[in-house]
């Protein structure tokens, strides 16, 4: 509790600082925005992230380097460091490192700011229905500081009443979660958790990838990937990205950008959204 | 039925099959070659992709990434899909790390493709990649080692190339070699097959000549042979050679048997000119008796006159046929054989003939004029009855060392192969004449010892007499 009133309190501080940067953009505008992305959503496209930056750049005055890592952990580490101001990232490590991180904004999908992790198994396989039947099986995890793809599995196994480090006979990483529906639909692994909201786009984008798998089962919902801003950046400037955020489903090119992102928008949200994230997180450590 | 066959057939299908034969066997083992080639270059490209690979694998193994590994593996196949390429990596239990197609060789199952002892064979060469073909399975598999830095062995790579994935390359070379072979054959089997008409045309030509030696008389049987000292040749040559006999053979027997039935009928009709000569010289002496013994009515006188007339032919007649040999004679002249041209100046004259007259004769020579004078007439009155009206006929005498050459030649028609037969026969005449004077020519030619020889062609007849020099030809 004590971390959600420091959240809100340095928010209201952010908020203020932010209305009075208003003034001062072109002092803002020497500085670019680092904006670091990993694999919660679909960032290998290239063309969508050079759109999406032209469209930050007009809204914020200033310019804005997208900035991409092979794994969350780099980005994390990189975020925490200060070497980057915002990075969208999973829940699971925003949880871990609540008290140093600020919220900027929590994308919304389907009318909510939740998503689901799902487990999938290559589509020939008609039998597993949940974890338990896939005990002693090649297993694919999308990233160690995944909630979706790793913190959920690991907690059901445990709930399970089993040994999440012994369960599988085999498990690996893909490092992204369209790696684990392409591990699974390849036959690779017997089965994968991968975030819902991935899997639901890449449905709408690339049926045929996941025509190759099917969804065995549905988490219940935790908080979407929030974007966070790194210890120590002014709370102008986390305002100025939220209001842009927020605002993009206000603009038509920002819907857009939207409706590529599979997302209805940008809310402001709140730390409580991710408990869900952070009980699995205790119920794992204990 | 190939025994059936002529040579002028068999010897050109037999080179033909030779020039086939020989070509699809080079192009066979060429073929074979070059899919040998292919296949080796094939594995070689294996290897050098396997070690390249290997080198790729070797974090993904040693930091237990399936997924990495998995990329890895399928990034050859990204380049050219298709199908009969898999690529498998084992690790040290030789369980499957990870495979191209994991649905196919699936992750943490044993590798039971190939023999277990072949993968975790130890050795001094277990470093390098291995190559394994069986026969069986249609799979080429390729094995490179997996090594840490320190050349542990952490896995294995394996590569299973379905062998149909050579077919291609293997029909590219086939095609290639059929292309090739074409135009050599299209040039080759035409070559064959003549040298093999012209090597056997000789052969079949002296056949057909053979079978043709007692159907046909020698004479008519005209070959034609290629000069050379090849066993052909040499038949050849031994066929001219007995067909030369054959004929010389054959002339000799026909011309006995001319002189035989000559000499037959000579001693026929000088046995009856004989029997004939006694009484009639008594009927013609009685005759002349009765007309010197007294008077003679003219009744009788007439008769006897009739009687008379119709002895002296006969005499005449048979005295023609006897030929005379006995008579007297003095050696022939030069004059002799003018006077022979003012005598058938006359006929030829008649005709319009012109006369070409060769007469080399410059001193007498021992021959009988009378019987020399007797032949040429006959010879010449015969060529003038023989030529066409306005045509022309020719003498030749020709004195040589020990013979006298006349000849005798005409522009008429040949003799016809009948007449020939018996040319010299009496009374073989076709109505003109009395059929007698061929018959004389030929017994005065043989009374000298001499020789008469025709040789008649449509346009051109010429009699030929040689008649020799010597002490037998009684001259006086």
């Amino acid at each position: 509790m004590k971390d959600g009133i420091d959240t809100r309190r340095r928010r209201l501080l952010a908020g203020a600082m932010g209305v009075a940067a208003l003034g001062m953009r072109p002092v803002q505008a020497a500085q670019p925005v680092l904006f670091g992305t990993t694999p919660v959503f679909l960032d290998e496209q290239a063309q969508f992230l050079k759109t999406w930056q032209n469209w930050l750049e007009s809204r914020l005055g200033s310019a804005v380097r997208f900035v991409q890592r092979a794994s969350y952990r780099e980005i994390m580490e990189l975020l925490l460091a200060g070497r980057l101001d915002v990075a969208w990232v999973c829940g699971y490590p925003y949880v871990r490192h609540r008290r140093q991180l600020d919220l900027v904004a929590v994308p919304s999908y389907l009318g909510e700011p939740l998503y689901r992790s799902y487990l999938i198994t290559p589509a020939e396989d008609s039998r597993t229905r949940s974890f338990s039947d896939l005990r002693d099986r090649v297993f694919a995890y999308s990233d160690p500081d995944s909630n979706s793809g790793w913190l959920v599995p690991q907690a059901e196994i445990k709930r399970l009443g089993y040994d999440p480090g012994r369960f599988f006979r085999k498990a690996f990483f893909t490092w992204s979660h369209r790696k684990v529906i392409e591990a699974c639909a390849a036959g690779l692994a017997q089965g994968g958790s991968v975030d819902g909201y991935i899997w639901d786009t890449l449905a709408r984008q690339h049926p045929e990838l996941t025509r190759a798998t099917r969804v065995v089962w549905r988490s219940q919902t935790y908080g979407f990937p929030p974007i966070v801003a790194a210890p120590g950046i002014s709370g102008t400037r986390v305002m100025a990205l939220r209001e842009a955020l927020i605002g993009m489903r206000h603009d038509s090119a920002g819907q857009r950008l939207l409706a590529q992102l599979n997302l209805d928008g940008f809310v402001a949200g709140s730390a409580s959204l991710f408990d869900g994230i952070e009980q699995n997180w205790r119920y794992l450590e204990n | 039925m190939f025994k059936d066959l002529s040579y002028r057939i068999k010897t050109p299908i037999a080179l033909v099959l030779v020039i086939l034969v020989a070509t699809a066997s080079v192009s066979a083992l060429l073929v074979w070659r070059g899919y040998e080639d292919a296949r080796q270059s094939f594995i070689t490209q294996a290897s050098s992709l396997g070690r390249a690979l290997s080198r790729t694998l070797r974090p993904a193994i040693l930091h237990d990434d399936t997924w990495q590994a998995y990329e890895t593996l399928r990034s050859p196949l990204e380049r050219e899909e298709g199908p009969g390429r898999d690529f498998v990596l084992l690790d040290k239990r030789n369980l499957v790390f990870a495979a191209s197609d994991p649905r196919r060789f699936p992750v943490q199952e044993r590798f039971n493709s190939l023999p277990d002892d072949f993968v975790s064979r130890q050795g001094g060469n277990s470093h390098e990649e291995r190559v394994f073909e069986d026969a069986g399975d249609n799979f080429i598999y390729v094995l490179t080692p997996v090594l840490a830095e320190d050349g542990v062995e952490l896995g294995h790579l394996v590569q299973r190339y379905d062998t149909g994935l050579l077919k291609p390359r293997f029909a590219a070379v086939a095609q290639g070699m059929l292309l090739a072979s074409m135009p050599a054959l299209l040039l080759l089997v035409p070559l064959g097959w003549l040298a093999g008409k012209r090597l056997a045309e000789p052969l079949s030509h002296l056949a057909e000549c053979l079978r043709r030696v007692g159907r046909e008389s020698p004479e008519t049987i005209q070959c034609e042979f290629p000069g050379g000292r090849d066993e052909v040749s040499q038949l050849a040559h031994r066929f001219h050679d007995m067909l030369e006999e054959l004929r010389t053979k054959q002339s000799l027997e026909k011309h006995l048997a001319q002189s035989d039935r000559l000499a037959a009928l000579g001693r026929l009709s000088a046995g009856i000119a004989h029997e004939v000569n006694n009484p009639l010289g008594g009927m013609l002496n009685a005759i002349s008796n009765h007309r010197r013994a007294g008077e003679v009515d003219p009744r009788t006188e007439k008769t006897l006159s009739l009687i008379e007339r119709g002895l002296t032919q006969i005499r005449s007649t048979v005295s023609a046929l006897l030929v005379e040999a006995r008579l007297e004679s003095r050696a022939l002249s030069p004059a002799d054989i003018e006077d022979v041209r003012t005598l058938i100046a006359a006929d030829a004259q008649a005709k319009t003939l012109s006369l070409v007259w060769s007469n080399n004769l410059s001193e007498p020579l021992p021959l009988p004029s009378a019987q020399v004078r007797q032949i040429l007439l006959n010879l010449l009155l015969n060529a003038v009855h023989a030529a066409p009206a306005g045509g022309q006929i020719s003498l030749s005498v020709e004195p040589h060392a020990h013979e006298l050459a006349l000849r005798v030649d005409n522009d008429g028609p040949a003799i016809p192969a009948r007449r020939r037969e018996h040319l010299f026969e009496p009374f073989f005449g076709e109505g003109e004449g009395h059929g007698l004077g061929l018959w004389v020519t030929y017994q005065l030619v043989q009374q000298l010892n001499g020789k008469i020889e025709v040789d008649s062609q449509p346009g051109h007849t010429r009699f030929t007499v040689t008649l020799p020099l010597d002490e037998n030809n009684h001259v006086e």
